[in-house]
């Protein structure tokens, strides 16, 4: 594991510029601080070791993303074979730092989310928390487009039935 | 009841990827639809949900601890890549034992090919000394003595193997040359050739002369030539190499030679 001076700047900017939205990505997935944490590190390890790989033509985002959603995968996966039904009792797992650090409106859509199966939770999190496109979203996950659109519609049916009942007011 | 289309373009429209047509179909169908209307403002307010929601905080100083902490263990691998750190992670006690048993046996064979190098007269049977264990025969066929003569010149490599018996001498040849050679052995004193034989290919030519026996060859070539002693004595066999008209080896092979 060498990287070159020049393209140590690069890494350095890269952590700058996207560790918040890797964190923020894990932290939706996962469910828990210190479990985001964990990944945004692991997931920079990783970009740092294949950091020759990287092509500063194409948009480092989607493979940051790519690597972060395949960390987040494989800890719910890891811990879910630990511990049946565990994303479910760890809705309510929150921490009160946790709690205000998010914000109310956070925290209920967090509830939310987590009451949504994984893969559906996963196409929500990249469309509406980072911005992406059907396409972006299909090439992260490796799925046609249509499986994207049809989950990302049905996951958003699922929300506005699970916020009505939470209350939830626009 | 709301039509399924419609709901795909109220996902569209949400999405910001509905066509400036299908907008325009929507709104004409959401003003007609007052349900479709209230499932299309829920359905809003789930976008809504997550632009309120923004994003989650990490802790201070959270990139520089990250870049950090990668630095930190690039260090660690580098520090594990160098080599006495690698002999201390690789030294468990089995691999201990293993390396110790091979260091062991390396040892054992190289003081083995030293004392074969500096002795390469051994006597293998005082025949003198049989008191008549043997016949007359077999006294003379029995080898006294052999010795091995490793040859490394010019383009040649091999070995003359020396087998002394009580009234006779073979050498057995094991040469591999690029070029041709032309390889002269010559016996001296009382010698004559009783025997000579090449089981391996290479052979390009052989001639016997007042000289003794000339033998042409390239590439590996493996020959035996037996020499009588008819008188007895301190025989001696000369063989001399030549290749494209120079010597490349010159040596009298003689019992007891040192």
């Amino acid at each position: 594991m060498k990287v070159a001076k020049l393209d140590r700047d690069a890494f350095e900017t890269m952590v700058r510029t996207y560790a918040r939205a890797v964190f923020n990505v894990a932290y939706r997935i996962v469910n828990d601080y210190e479990d985001a944490m964990d990944i945004t590190q692991t997931t920079f390890i990783k970009i740092y070791e294949k950091f020759d790989q990287y092509d500063p033509a194409r948009d480092p985002f989607n493979w940051i993303c790519k690597i972060a959603t395949n960390e987040s995968l494989n800890l719910v996966k890891r811990n879910s074979r630990s511990v049946p039904l565990e994303s479910d009792l760890r809705v309510d797992a929150r921490s009160p730092e946790t709690e205000c650090l998010q914000g109310e409106a956070s925290a209920q859509l967090q509830r939310a989310l987590m009451g949504l199966g994984l893969d559906y939770r996963i196409v929500m999190i990249l469309r509406h928390f980072q911005n992406l496109s059907y396409r972006e979203i299909s090439a992260i996950l490796e799925l046609p487009e249509k499986t994207v659109k049809s989950r990302l519609y049905t996951a958003r049916e699922i929300l506005r039935t699970s916020l009505l009942k939470q209350g939830y007011t626009p | 009841m709301i039509d399924k289309h419609y709901i795909e373009l109220m996902n569209r429209e949400i999405d910001g990827v509905a066509t400036h047509t299908e907008r325009a179909d929507l709104r004409a169908y959401l003003n007609g639809n007052p349900e479709a209307r209230a499932h299309y403002d829920e359905l809003r307010s789930v976008d809504a949900a997550f632009k309120r929601a923004g994003s989650v905080e990490p802790p201070a100083n959270f990139e520089e601890t990250l870049i950090a902490s990668v630095t930190e263990r690039e260090a660690l691998c580098e520090a594990r890549e160098t080599l006495p750190a690698r002999l201390v992670t690789l030294l468990t006690p089995r691999r201990k034992l293993a390396y110790s048993f091979a260091a062991g046996l390396a040892c054992g064979l190289i003081i083995l090919g030293i004392i074969l190098t500096a002795s390469p007269v051994t006597d293998r049977l005082d025949v003198k000394n049989l008191y008549g264990a043997l016949t007359g025969r077999q006294k003379e066929s029995a080898i006294v003595a052999e010795e091995r003569l490793p040859i490394a010149v010019s383009g040649v490599s091999g070995s003359i193997a020396a087998l002394y018996r009580e009234r006779s001498i073979t050498l057995e040849l094991d040469l591999d040359s690029q070029a041709e050679i032309a390889t002269t052995v010559a016996p001296a004193g009382s010698l004559s050739i009783e025997s000579f034989s090449a089981p391996s290919g290479g052979v390009s030519g052989i001639l016997t002369d007042a000289a003794g026996l000339t033998l042409r060859s390239t590439g590996r070539c493996r020959f035996a030539i037996t020499f009588k002693d008819e008188a007895g004595g301190h025989p001696a066999v000369n063989v001399v190499m030549r290749s494209g008209g120079n010597t490349i080896f010159d040596q009298t092979i003689s019992r007891g030679r040192k």
